[in-house]
């Protein structure tokens, strides 16, 4: 101990959460029982295959494949006991110390906030590793039997400890903002339930994905993409070992979600917010650039192997990046204003487009960040060109017109297409041709619009949604109601048009009220998006009242129109909030001062 | 300069229409130990916590030797010792692990940890239970870890939130011990309570709080005298009890009223030393006569006067003194007996 510590920076919670986690019998319990348990796994396994041996009297052929069987359920075994022991110490770590009432005398010590995080976190997952890795002498039995490769081992218990990591974190980050260790293992372990059914639809759309080349949909794709783009052996385009991005996935993800958690331990929070602004654009930032990049590499290198292949041209990877910015709206967009704010609601709101607005989190900046963070995702989206050597199009969503619409709708069967000027290298990656191909037909069907309108449609969309947003809050003066109705109207916003399309048969069949849910569709900004990727059957199935108009413009008009009026209705509630007599609070005089 | 200087300070709760404290100004300087008494609910934990930085201030100002609290709650930290009314201990932590572990919190370095654990493990009579279990320790000890946890980064200013609530009457006498020892040292102390006849043993200035509101502030003595509008004076006589009393009657513009007492101190019955002392008196006092009890009026510094017409009408004065202050008579009388 005394040796690792002259190693490690003096965190005295680290010390001492590591000092009391062995101390008495209560952690070799856990051990011996965690061991115990693969070890009667393995035991029932390997007899199971013993008797089979006798009975049939195989060969050593059928030994690798034991090995591979055992490490798998080993593994899986592993990954559950892993993934439920880890945030069942963390998400204690800091409601124990409120009910113990240690939080505040610790608080009040010269300690960082990040040290007390860390320290927490370091030794639960330390504790995670202990027992992991006391589980490798079970896993050597594989090597005897075969067929499993070091590297294998290393990149999956790689791929344990940070999901232990990640889902210590998010322990973590509920122990900090709830009160009481019942609800914050609850809120925990919710959100491990809500990961394993996003796992399980991952494993069904790629099941399917592999069955119905390329269905599964568009968002079976995404998803399947996501974590493609965790699991994959390329992470940005890079070779690396299997794992590898998934474990930067979860470390990213963790540090935004521990610095949640040391911004919530701060006396001033929305002070601090510009550090989780940051990190928040990191992780999606790296998360979008990933899917982008695999999305794109997919596009060029289509049929050619590629065990996954995407189904629609680069464009549609926006699709994703317009969800994320959807749902993340009504978070950073809303927030609640004081009275001595609302008094100046114009200057307050100015205030928030600049640099020292934006460092806060306060309800007047959420919106330009919003916007500063769609700007940088827009970005991203040329980012993967770079990577696969085709920078001349970035906005070119069907490949220099060389594919029509029908030919992208085949799916994996389709051949791969070089753009023009291009040939598949190895891996499908486009290479420079030696002599410039013949010149490609045009699309049959007039194209809807490109990038440019994507970016146009996006803007005008978070703009006026972060407005909505704005006046919500400081119309119910709540930030959790405003959050809530936000989600709630976007999520009529995607489904209702839906099951209106559906219940009807044709487009006379509407009635006026009908029409209008219809037409919702206008307000979603991936139908934008849908409209440009099929832009020859888009109409098909959608009763909309503008046939011969782009749906980007009309979101873009809607959503502006929506914005203003948002600001305007959001007036007189300010003028109602700012005639409350409340004085300035005094952090606020000292920060001016 | 002040060392503890707070300004009209004003906390206010979202949920409840009282402010905490409302308009709270109060100037101490080094070394000065400062009851703070009230009744629960009075605002006294909210004061506390608002100079120890774990709450804001809604208005006014509160500065720790200069700092103000709100804009630099680092430096604060550093300087001031907060001792919570009601804490908890870590489980599975030895004494020795725990103070360690606050120390490094205050970022004390590691060659000079157990020099200082050893010295505030002396200063408050833990050194044998170095090596046991926090939660094995009694309340008493609980409370006194506590305050030498508070001691670890040497503060300046100590703030201790009903340090002896809870205790049996020996816990309670050796806090009261370890109180006095700090104040040798220069800290500056502001102690809070609402068992009285402690506070007055060691607190050279309190301060009443009731509804949020200091009703009164400063040195013991001064505050009972403009409370009462008058101070007490005792007189043991030996004989011609009727007649001191009717010189001293007689005397209207020293005196405003005498009362015959069976002349035992109003003692807390809590140590043994007391509970002596009180035997002692009652044997002395009720054999061989009584004592007056006198309401002076006159100027500060004059009582004499009082004494000299007893001597020179010849009656035998066995005693003359002003008792200690009576803190609860000052407190019933200052306070309605309502909170906020």
């Amino acid at each position: 101990m005394s040796v690792i510590a002259r190693f490690l920076p003096d965190n005295p919670v680290l010390t001492k959460e590591l000092r009391v986690r062995m101390r008495g019998a209560r952690a070799y319990w856990i051990l011996f029982g965690y061991l115990g348990f693969l070890s009667v796994q393995l035991w029932f396994q390997y007899y199971g295959w013993l008797n089979t041996v006798h009975s049939t009297g195989s060969g050593a052929s059928e030994a690798g494949r034991l090995g591979n069987e055992i490490f798998g359920y080993l593994l899986v075994a592993q990954m559950f006991l892993v993934l439920f022991i880890t945030p069942a110490i963390t998400s204690g770590a800091l409601t124990i110390e409120k009910e113990q009432r240690t939080l505040d005398m610790l608080t009040l010590t010269r300690i960082p906030r990040h040290a007390i995080i860390s320290g927490k976190l370091l030794s639960a997952v330390s504790f995670t590793a202990l027992l992991i890795i006391s589980s490798l002498p079970l896993i050597s039995i594989c090597f005897m039997l075969g067929s499993i490769d070091p590297k294998m081992v290393v990149s999956t218990y790689l791929e344990m400890l940070m999901g232990s990591v990640l889902i210590g974190a998010v322990g973590l980050m509920w122990s900090s903002v709830l009160k009481t260790t019942t609800t914050a293992v609850m809120a925990t372990y919710g959100c491990l339930f809500v990961l394993f059914v996003f796992a399980m639809i991952f494993y069904a759309s790629r099941i399917t994905g592999a069955m119905g080349g390329g269905g599964g949909g568009i968002f079976g794709t995404s998803i399947a993409a996501i974590f493609q783009s965790w699991f994959g052996p390329t992470f940005l385009g890079i070779n690396i070992v299997e794992g590898v991005g998934f474990a930067v996935f979860c470390a990213l993800t963790a540090w935004l979600l521990c610095a949640l958690a040391m911004v919530r331990l701060e006396m001033f929070p929305e002070r601090k917010a510009l550090l989780l602004r940051v990190l928040a654009a990191v992780v999606v930032g790296v998360q979008i650039l990933s899917l982008n990049n695999w999305w794109v590499r997919s596009w060029y290198n289509r049929g050619g192997g590629a065990t996954m292949v995407a189904a629609e041209p680069p464009i549609g990877v926006l699709l994703f990046t317009c969800i994320v910015l959807l749902m993340l709206m009504p978070i950073f967009g809303t927030g609640e204003v004081q009275p001595y704010e609302a008094r100046n609601y114009l200057g307050y709101f100015a205030k928030g487009w600049t640099p020292k607005g934006l460092r806060r989190g306060k309800l007047h900046s959420g919106l330009p960040y919003m916007l500063l963070l769609t700007l940088l995702l827009l970005g991203l989206y040329a980012l993967p060109f770079v990577f696969v050597g085709k920078t001349a199009s970035i906005t070119t969503s069907s490949i220099g017109g060389s594919v029509s619409d029908t030919a992208w709708n085949g799916g994996p069967t389709t051949q791969p297409t070089a753009p023009p000027g291009f040939v598949n290298g190895p891996n499908g990656v486009p290479v420079l041709a030696a002599k410039p191909a013949p010149a490609p037909k045009a699309p049959p069907v007039p194209k809807v619009g490109d990038f440019p309108q994507v970016a146009i449609a996006l803007l005008a969309t978070m703009l006026g949604l972060g407005l909505f947003c704005q006046f919500l809050s400081v119309a119910f003066r709540s930030r959790w109601i405003a959050w809530l109705i936000a989600s709630l109207i976007l999520l009529l916003i995607f489904i209702v048009p839906e099951i209106s399309t559906y219940s009807a048969t044709s487009q006379a069949d509407l009635g006026i009220f009908n029409q209008l849910l219809c037409d919702l569709f206008y307000l979603n900004p991936l139908q934008s998006i849908l409209q440009m990727i099929h832009p020859a059957n888009y109409m098909e199935h959608r009763y909309l009242t503008f046939t011969d108009v782009p749906v980007w413009q009309i979101t873009t008009i809607s959503w502006l129109a929506i914005g203003a009026l948002s600001f305007i209705a959001t007036l007189p509630f300010a003028a109602r909030e700012g005639k409350r007599q409340v004085p300035i609070p005094y952090e606020e005089q000292v920060m001016e001062a | 300069m002040a060392m503890i200087e707070i300004k009209h300070l004003r906390k206010e709760y979202k949920d409840k229409p009282e402010p905490a404290v409302k308009d709270l100004t109060l100037e101490l300087e080094q070394g000065d130990i400062f009851g703070f008494i009230g009744p629960n609910g009075a605002g006294k934990t909210t004061t506390i916590k608002m100079l120890a930085t774990l709450l804001i201030p809604t208005a006014g100002s509160a500065m720790v030797n200069g700092i103000d609290v709100v804009k630099h709650p680092e430096q604060i930290r550093s300087i001031v010792g907060y001792m919570p009314d009601f804490f908890g201990v870590y489980d599975d932590i030895k004494v020795w692990e725990y103070l360690d572990f606050f120390a490094a919190a205050y970022r004390i370095p590691k060659d000079r940890r157990p020099q200082i654990i050893d010295d505030v493990l002396a200063l408050t009579d833990l050194t044998v239970k170095k090596d046991s279990y926090v939660e094995a320790l009694s309340r008493g000890m609980k409370q006194r870890l506590c305050l030498a946890k508070t001691l670890v980064h040497d503060p300046k200013v100590m703030l201790l939130d009903e340090p002896a609530s809870g205790l049996d009457p020996r816990a309670r006498i050796e806090i009261r011990e370890l109180l006095k020892e700090l104040q040798a040292m220069g800290k500056t102390i502001i102690v809070s309570s609402h068992i009285l006849p402690e506070m007055e043993e060691f607190c050279n200035k309190v301060g009443i709080i009731e509804r949020g509101e200091m009703i009164v502030a400063g040195d013991v003595n001064t505050i009972a005298r403009t409370v009462r509008g008058h101070q007490n004076i005792s007189i043991a006589v030996v004989n011609e009890i009727e007649r001191a009393e009717a010189i001293l009657i007689g005397m209207t513009d020293l005196v405003r009223d005498v009362k015959l007492t069976n002349g035992l101190r109003q003692l807390n019955e809590t140590s043994a030393e007391d509970l002596r002392q009180q035997t002692l008196q009652r044997e002395n006092y009720s054999s061989k006569g009584s004592v007056l009890q006198v309401s002076y009026i006159g100027e500060p510094d004059e009582e004499y006067h009082i004494l000299t017409a007893l001597v020179e009408a010849g009656i035998k004065v066995r005693a003359f003194y002003t008792p200690e202050t009576d803190l609860e008579d000052v407190f019933l009388r200052v306070t309605k007996g309502q909170v906020a």
